[in-house]
Order: C-alpha cells, then sequence, then structure tokens
C-alpha cells in the first residue's frame, strides 16, 4: 500500500530516491533494450506492399485485389479498449521494418461509428454502417488509417437494398478455430 | 397446416444427405469390385487393403497424407519474434517494395509508438508482478517510463503553472515524441558506448 501512495504523484527524481538501482539500469542506457532502440530510430523509408495477408486463421484481402472479384474478405473491425467497434474496410497492406524487427500493418478506410449518420440498429437488431461516412481517411497527419495486423476481425458486409450506402455488419468467427477463452495470467496461475 | 409442410422439408433433407453420403460411399465401394461373380467377397478385401495400405503409409518417408505440411501454417517461432505486436502472418499475392510516403510514415510511426508496451517496461523494474495488474487497473492514466520523462522535459520547459489538459498532452504526444525518442535513445547509445 505504501508503494500506491508513491504512486499518486510520482516524479522522477521520487523514485530515483526510492529506488537507487532505478538510475543505475536506465542511467547508463542497458535499459535501453534492442527492441526500444529499434522503435525509437524510426521506420525505414521503404516498405513492402501486399495485396492480401492471411493471420489468425483468417484470410484479409485488400479492396483493390477484390476490385474485380465478386468475393469480400476486406471487411475489419477494430474492437477499442473502450468496446467501441471500428468498422473498416482493408485498404493497404503496409509491412515497415525498424532495423531487425517488422511490423505489418492495415491501412483500412474507416467509417464514423460515433454518430448517428454513420451506423445505426435496425428493428431486427443488425447493426448498419454508413460507407459514405469516413473517418480517419489519412489525408491529415493527426488521421488515424493504421491497425495493427493482429488486432483486427473479419466482418463482411451486405448492401442494404434500399439505401445504397447502408450496409449491414454480419460477425463471423474463422473456420476450424475454436475459441478457448482468454488464457489465465501468469498471476493467477500461481 | 404447417406442420406436414416442416415434415415435408424435413424428410428431404434427410433423404438428400443420406443419399449425398451413401452414394459417393457406394461410388468407391463398387470401384473395389474386381470379380463381377463375388461382388461382396471384392468389396470386403478391397476394403481390407486399403486399411492396410492406409496404415502403411504412416511407416513411410517421405511425403504422405500424414506427413504434409499444413496448408496455412502458423508463423514460426523465429518469424514472430521478429515480427512485433503478433503481427506475423502469411502474406497473400506479391511483394511490392515501396516507398511509403512520409506522412504515412508518421501515422504509422505515431500508431506503433502509441501501443507499445516495451516503453512501458519501467513498470516491471520498479513494482513487484503482483502489484503490477493492481497498479494497471488502479491507473487510467499509466505513462510509461519514456513518455512520463518526455513530459517532464515538455514541462520543465513550459512556464510551470500552466496545467496541461489530457487533449494537449496527447497532442503534445502525437506531435514531438517520436522524435524525442529519438534523439533520448540516441544519447543513451553513446553514454553507454
Amino acid at each position: 500500500m505504501k508503494l500506491l501512495l508513491v504512486r499518486h504523484d510520482i516524479n522522477r527524481r521520487d523514485v530515483y530516491d526510492f529506488f537507487p538501482y532505478i538510475q543505475v539500469i536506465l542511467g547508463d542506457g542497458t535499459g535501453v533494450t534492442a527492441k526500444v532502440r529499434a522503435l525509437a530510430a524510426k521506420p525505414s523509408r521503404c516498405g513492402v506492399q501486399f495485396s492480401g495477408y492471411i493471420i489468425n486463421g483468417l484470410r484479409f484481402h485488400s479492396l483493390s485485389r477484390e476490385a474485380a472479384r465478386l468475393t469480400q474478405n476486406s471487411g475489419v473491425v477494430n474492437i477499442a479498449e473502450d468496446g467501441v467497434n471500428y468498422y473498416g474496410r482493408l485498404l493497404d497492406i503496409l509491412e515497415l521494418s525498424y532495423a531487425d524487427y517488422k511490423v505489418v500493418l492495415f491501412k483500412c478506410e474507416w467509417y464514423d461509428v460515433h454518430h448517428q449518420a454513420g451506423l445505426r440498429q435496425d428493428e431486427f437488431g443488425f447493426t448498419l454502417v454508413n460507407f459514405s461516412r469516413k473517418i480517419h481517411t489519412g489525408e491529415k497527419l493527426e488521421h488515424d488509417p493504421f491497425v495493427f495486423s493482429s488486432q483486427v476481425q473479419q466482418v463482411f458486409y451486405v448492401q442494404d437494398p434500399k439505401a445504397e450506402a447502408w450496409h449491414t455488419v454480419v460477425k463471423f468467427s474463422p473456420r476450424d478455430t475454436f475459441d478457448m477463452g482468454a488464457e489465465p495470467s501468469p498471476d493467477e496461475a500461481d | 397446416m404447417q406442420l406436414p409442410f416442416i415434415s415435408t422439408i424435413i424428410f428431404y433433407f434427410l433423404q438428400l444427405t443420406f443419399d449425398h453420403i451413401a452414394f459417393r460411399y457406394f461410388v468407391r465401394l463398387k470401384a473395389l469390385v474386381k470379380n463381377r461373380a463375388h461382388p461382396e467377397g471384392s468389396i470386403a478385401e478391397g476394403y481390407c487393403m486399403e486399411e492396410c495400405l492406409t496404415f502403411c503409409s504412416r511407416f513411410l518417408e517421405g511425403t504422405t497424407h500424414f506427413t504434409r505440411a499444413s496448408r496455412n501454417p502458423e508463423p514460426s517461432d523465429e518469424k514472430k519474434e521478429m515480427y512485433l505486436f503478433d503481427t506475423a502472418g502469411e502474406p497473400i499475392g506479391k511483394r511490392t517494395g515501396i516507398n511509403v510516403d512520409k506522412m504515412l510514415l508518421v501515422q504509422a510511426h505515431r500508431y506503433v509508438l502509441r501501443h507499445c508496451d516495451e516503453l512501458e517496461d519501467f513498470h516491471r523494474y520498479v513494482y513487484p508482478s503482483s502489484c503490477f495488474n493492481l497498479f494497471t487497473n488502479l491507473m487510467t492514466w499509466h505513462w510509461s517510463y519514456f513518455r512520463r520523462e518526455f513530459l517532464d522535459d515538455k514541462k520543465r520547459k513550459l512556464v510551470p503553472s500552466i496545467n496541461l489538459t489530457p487533449s494537449a498532452i496527447d497532442k503534445l504526444i502525437d506531435d514531438q515524441f517520436p522524435d524525442w525518442l529519438e534523439q533520448k535513445v540516441s544519447t543513451y547509445e553513446i553514454a553507454s558506448s
């Protein structure tokens, strides 16, 4: 409980006084792991682009790949920490390299899920998304079009026959995989 | 009125599935008949032989039905180690090398830094692991060490009486944190070498 009190108005100097060895760990740079070093050095400008990606048993295609196809593998949903479902479609798959490390990011077209004009529930309980209301298009610097490939889940969109822009969201879980529930955390296992 | 309708559907459905399974299987059995005078015997013999061959093939070297690699393999551990944030998967289609647009690069890098747990390792040094969960639950604003230090740095430069709003802090981090981190780590490098 004493630690908690310290945490309230934590200051770097307080921590150094309290745990002098921190300064030793971080001060001489040994606290900086290879990963942190790679991440701090910013990604290389040379990226690799794919038109499709298989991850977690889900097959994703970018919109340009399936332009000439009737199949649909581009619907993504990102469930944020606060429980908001962000619906979108996959535009591009980018692999960035950070020194020896790599990160695969999905660049998506996101739809406005915060307003009635962009997302609504119909009388049958289906969720509908308005494709003409886009957010985070990536045109401005503060936009956020990217998401980790491991973060998204797949959905399918079915066009509403009465309203062109509205699409019903169909949730889907990958075939041949089972939801085993969350793994018990190591703390609980002890 | 409804009941007969449903039962008809179910009847046809069952019949269809049964027919489907049975006829597919009969095709295979019929193919085993070599001596038309003794179809049952041929089938029994052929069935037995098929089972034996399947059994033997389990012990054959080389690629057989049992040792064939999966078509959608899990990425290897090496690959998983190389790709941060569990983003390793199997790409489809051609790999095209591109020069990433500068703005996209900034957006991507910012996203990566914002979700990076590595920068939060500080907590693990300071607090025992049992406290760690408690803390993450209690602190809705858990800053990482680097982010913390970055803010300390910035606040020192600003007028001390100004209180930053959360949105202003977010903006500050989005705009200046990547450059600051790059510099910071490089100074660590120099100091340690």
